[in-house]
């Protein structure tokens, strides 16, 4: 019960006020020494204070003056019994009620239970709030936490998150974490506000075991953990002192942590203040919130290892094709140079029969070098180590090129071979013998699925972005797609390929079941080399089908501007330099006056000279977009490559406005080095730009 | 005959360098044969052939390493080297080309092919 504090020198008062408060449930006590009185009214002792105004052994005014602050903040009431006429008005501001003397026994009771009625109300008032802060502050962090926790796939990062969100809403003592990774990596992370004794450690562990056991109750446990192998990890706050066992008396929580059904972990808190039901509620919410992103975290583990192997497996295909067919070359060799031998007499005589099976032999050995040359090229190009030589040229001359060659093969079958070609076609980045390779292998698949007296057309045209059937495009990886393109299809009368069948074509070592293709000794790898070729070309290549109709392959390449083709190749040099960890150099060249181009004809013949001296600088590329911009890529040239150059460009800077007698600044250049500089083409670009409007706001 | 116009084989495959050696002597041409890079470089200079066929991959020194050697040196330097290799990188092309070797013939080859090289080679 809360006490009443009198501070009054009047015994008549005093007996009065004891009086009235017989009824009351308030205990009254007296005192007139000014410490006791506040320290009553700091350590919240007492409910109400009333105060004499002509009490003589202290200043009442001066008291009320000290108390008033701490009274308001601990909402303790102050009475003051004052004289009829008081002149003292502070005193009456100060107060929260007063009586006037001669005291009224009933007005001052009325007075001091509506007082203490007050009191109580704001009580519970001031009690609701701060529960109301409290929450408030609990759903902030758990807010907090479950933004950060989708916002992570790392599991021991997640779990930090959780631990901190529940440091931060409970304040707790000690926390722990018992982790399963997998059978054998156990761990067992304590955060902790002070350090651990090594007997509150072991039985840390044992606790832990002794829940994780409990869980299952009669069930049977996902694995068997021994104490001894259980890895901790602690986080101490302030090592300074030490938690002993009795921190297990401590009022604790407890809850598993689940991925999806399965069991992960379980988390236990302690703390010295004894849990409330909301801090409970936060708990198990904040326990079960870390469990959905947990189980994102392991898919994510999962897919990455995974890919990872796929990667390995992929590069270990490659590795060993390539050995492989090296290795068979050597042996096919040699039974090739003996049976040419043979067969050209000059080892004996050869009968008729010995000659047929001779070039049977050989037959089958040219097959198997062909098989061998498709596998090496599919994995030079799925390694990406083809090199192409792309020139700006008109597709029509190796289309053109392959008709005339299968012209006498299609004769032989009577079937007929029709070119019909778009003379004014845009000329397009090729490399040529690879175009020449892909259609040699749609020409003669074509051949040799019509039958005799058909007919096979080649046909080039122009296009348009939108007439790419862009569903159509097969397994297309995040195409880049280009406003013109150049389409070449070869359409037979042939036997056509089923609906079902029509996806594989493409696929490796697919070879479509009851097709012709096994007789006729194809190797199933034609058509995915030549979607390889077509794509690094930048293209897409694809096919439409009827049964018994005949069966149209098509492809079609980007018309790229010089600028495009710039950007493709930067990205796959950056590409290349980053898979080689190799530096590329990016130069761009700015020439101010637009009726001359004196200096960048000039850098375009010292273009060589530059190469040469760059160590292993590969190739150049360049671009003219207004003829007064130029841009060179160099390739594995690295900052002493770029300080060599930026003195070459200033010393033909030199000369050239000595010639001409122009201004010094008509020509502005920059350089910029991958990946000291940049992390990507596009960034390398732009920072090469920046640079160059730097300069010539420089100059303005 | 002194104007037997004499080849030098160099391949580790003996059974290449069989089929070689008798289609060249075929046609009339003196074959010496090495299987080994160090074997091959000494008879070079010992014989001084017309012209010499040379294997890429070899024991102790191979055929790149040859060819420049031979190349920079005054002494042999105009005895034209047929490259024989199963790489085919384009990037083994061009240090077969650095090292001064005339042509570069991919394996499986063609006799004919490697004849017809022969000839341009040996027969004005």
């Amino acid at each position: 019960m809360s006490k009443i504090l009198l501070v009054s020198d009047n015994e008549t008062q005093k007996d009065l006020i004891s009086k009235a408060l017989t009824k009351s449930p308030n205990a009254l006590i007296c005192s007139l020494d000014e410490t006791a009185i506040i320290n009553y009214v700091e350590k919240r002792q007492v409910a109400m204070v009333i105060i004499d105004e002509e009490v003589e052994s202290l200043d009442a005014i001066i008291l009320v003056k000290k108390l008033h602050s701490t009274a308001i903040k601990e909402n303790i009431a102050i009475a003051a019994i004052v004289k009829n006429d008081t002149e003292n008005t502070d005193l009456l501001k100060l107060a929260n009620v007063y009586v006037t003397k001669p005291i009224n026994e009933k007005i001052l009771t009325s007075c001091i239970t509506g007082s203490l009625k007050l009191k109580k109300a704001i009580d519970t008032l001031s009690l609701n709030n701060s529960e109301l802060a409290k929450s408030l502050y609990q759903l902030d962090v758990l807010y907090n936490t479950s933004t950060q926790l989708a916002g992570s796939l790392d599991k021991q990062k997640l779990i930090d998150i959780m631990i901190d969100g529940l440091e931060k809403s409970l304040s707790f003592s000690l926390s722990y974490v018992l982790v399963f990774n997998d059978e054998h990596n156990i761990e067992l992370i304590i955060n902790s506000l002070y350090g651990i004794s090594p007997r509150l450690e072991h039985s840390l562990k044992l606790r832990a075991i002794l829940s994780y056991k409990a869980l299952f109750d009669k069930k049977r446990i996902p694995y068997d953990i021994n104490v001894n192998e259980i890895k901790v990890i602690k986080n101490i706050k302030h090592p300074i002192e030490e938690y002993d066992l009795n921190i297990l008396k401590f009022d604790n929580l407890f809850a598993p942590i689940n991925i999806g059904e399965k069991f992960f972990g379980l988390i236990e808190v302690f703390r010295e203040n004894d849990f409330t039901q909301e801090d409970t509620t936060c708990f198990q919410t904040l326990a079960r919130q870390v469990s959905l992103p947990l189980e994102n975290a392991a898919l994510y583990e999962e897919i990455k290892n995974t890919n990872t192997k796929l990667e390995k497996l992929e590069r270990l295909k490659s590795e060993f094709i390539s050995i492989v067919s090296h290795e068979l070359r050597t042996p096919l060799t040699a039974i090739k140079n003996s049976l040419e031998i043979c067969l050209s007499g000059k080892a004996g005589e050869v009968n008729a029969i010995t000659d047929k099976f001779l070039n049977m032999a050989k037959r089958n050995v040219t097959r198997l070098s062909g098989i061998i040359n498709d596998l090496l090229d599919l994995s030079k190009v799925e390694a990406g180590k083809m090199d192409f030589k792309f020139e700006k040229t008109n597709i029509n001359i190796p289309v053109e090129f392959i008709k005339n060659t299968f012209e006498n093969v299609a004769k032989e079958k009577n079937i007929e071979l029709i070119l019909e070609k778009e003379n004014d076609i845009s000329l397009a980045y090729i490399d040529t013998q690879r175009i020449e390779q892909v259609m040699s292998n749609l020409v003669s698949n074509a051949i040799k699925f019509t039958n005799e007296n058909g007919k096979i057309k080649i046909k080039t045209e122009n296009i348009r972005e939108n007439d790419l059937d862009k569903s159509i495009l097969l397994g297309a990886q995040n195409p880049v797609f280009y406003e013109n393109y150049i389409k070449v299809s070869v359409s037979d009368s042939g036997i056509g390929i089923a609906p079902e069948d029509l996806k594989k074509v493409f696929d490796q070592f697919q070879q479509i079941e009851n097709s012709l293709n096994r007789k006729n000794g194809g190797t199933g790898l034609g058509l995915p080399i030549a979607k390889q070729l077509i794509e690094a070309h930048k293209g897409f290549i694809w096919v439409e089908s009827e049964l018994d109709r005949g069966t149209t392959f098509s492809f079609a390449i980007p018309v790229m501007s010089e600028k495009e083709k710039f950007i493709t190749d930067l990205e796959k040099e950056t590409l290349k330099a980053k898979t080689c960890s190799q530096s590329l150099l990016l130069v761009l060249i700015e020439e101010k006056k637009e009726e001359q181009n004196s200096f960048i004809d000039a850098i375009k013949q010292e273009k060589i000279s530059i190469i040469r001296k760059t160590s292993n600088t590969k190739e150049v590329y360049y671009l003219e977009e207004n003829k007064n911009y130029l841009a060179i890529m160099l390739p594995e040239a690295d900052k002493f490559a770029q300080s060599f150059i930026e003195k070459k460009i200033e010393s033909i800077l030199h000369n050239e406005s000595e010639e001409t007698q122009s201004e010094k600044y008509a020509i502005l250049y920059s350089t910029v080095l991958f990946p000291d500089n940049a992390q990507d083409a596009t960034e390398l670009m732009e920072k090469a730009k920046d640079l160059l409007k730097n300069k010539v706001e420089a100059l303005l | 005959m002194s104007n037997t116009k004499k080849i030098l084989i160099v391949d580790d495959e003996q059974d290449i360098v069989e089929t070689l050696k008798f289609m060249l002597e075929a046609q009339g041409y003196e074959c010496f044969c090495a299987y080994d890079g160090e074997t091959g470089l000494n008879m070079a200079k010992e014989i001084l052939p017309d012209l010499m066929i040379l294997d890429v991959m070899m024991p102790k020194i191979n055929g790149y390493k040859i060819s420049r050697l031979l190349k920079y040196d005054n002494k042999y330097k105009n005895i034209p080297i047929i490259m024989v290799t199963a790489r085919s990188q384009e990037d083994d092309k061009l240090i077969g080309q650095e090292t001064g070797a005339n042509e570069y013939i991919t394996k499986p080859f063609e006799l004919d092919e490697v004849i017809n090289k022969v000839k341009e080679y040996l027969e004005d």
